[in-house]
């Protein structure tokens, strides 16, 4: 029997990681090479193995003393986290991903002013005092430390 | 000094800042600095796929305490390694007494652990 859920497609990630780095290093020379061949051959071995365990249960079964610590760690965790709130962590997300793309399109300084005002206002429901000392407060600092101490003048 | 001693204890409070208020003001100092660096859209991207990395290896138990070691030291320790190879050779780990104390002292830390954990599974 095979799964593949999403902690199998991590391990997988850092298994491709590990693979691109060993063939990084086949044109250098001996000496340079040494160090990340030794830790991206490390990497690679251990990777494959958390793939194998994460795809096949039974691998996983098989070799579960590998795991003992870390399943009773992943346990408390899961149950802490079980009990907030997911929606919240995909929305926190998704303003983290509109503020770099407002960074994008406008700059650094007004980007931080409306993401700011978004969450605290919009998200989190703060009251109008406080959204306006946050963000006021976040822009005057950006400006004092950033573009007129060491004068950046791109966060404008 | 003397102005941490003072304002220090008076700096308790921001423990009592909530977490949702914290948050967005973190992300934005962290975001600062990987822009400030080089003005480049690039690094503030950088910046974030490293956060959501780091969000995936908490909840699948990758420690990244580890990650940001072998970050910060991993470049260090190659370069100290390749002076050391090109001064001393291979033995230079094993004859100089200090490198030789600090090798004993590392694996003595790796296998402890491990000893003691048999000596009170053998013990009654």
């Amino acid at each position: 029997m095979m799964r593949f859920g999403e902690k199998a497609a991590f391990s997988l990630a850092i298994f491709v990681f590990a693979a691109i780095l060993l063939y990084q290093t086949a044109g250098m020379r001996y000496d340079v090479a040494l160090v990340p061949r030794i830790f991206g051959g490390l990497l690679l071995a251990f990777s494959g193995l958390q793939v194998l365990m994460d795809i096949f249960p039974a691998v996983e079964r098989r070799l579960s003393f590998l795991n003992r610590k870390l399943t009773q760690q992943m346990v408390a965790a899961e149950e802490k986290e079980g009990s907030r709130d997911p929606w919240g962590t995909y929305i926190f997300f998704g303003w983290i991903a509109g503020f770099v793309f407002l960074i994008y399109l406008t700059s650094m300084l007004w980007a931080t002013v409306i993401a700011l005002f978004v969450y605290l206002k919009l998200i989190n429901k703060e009251s109008w005092i406080l959204t306006a000392l946050y963000c006021s407060g976040a822009a005057l600092f950006i400006y004092w430390v950033f573009i007129v101490g060491f004068r950046l003048h791109y966060f404008l | 000094m003397a102005l941490g001693l003072l304002i220090g204890t008076r700096l308790i409070f921001f423990t009592t800042i909530s977490g949702s208020l914290m948050a967005p003001g973190i992300v934005v100092l962290a975001l600062l600095g990987a822009y400030g660096v080089g003005g480049r859209f690039s690094d503030v991207v950088i910046a974030a796929s490293f956060g959501l990395i780091s969000v995936f290896m908490q909840r699948y138990g990758y420690s990244r305490v580890a990650l940001i070691i072998a970050l910060v030291l991993g470049g260090l320790v190659e370069a100290s390694y390749h002076q050391s190879m090109t001064t001393f050779g291979v033995q230079g780990f094993v004859t100089r007494p200090i490198a030789l104390t600090l090798l004993a002292l590392t694996i003595l830390v790796l296998v402890l652990p491990y000893v003691r954990k048999r000596k009170t599974a053998v013990a009654p």
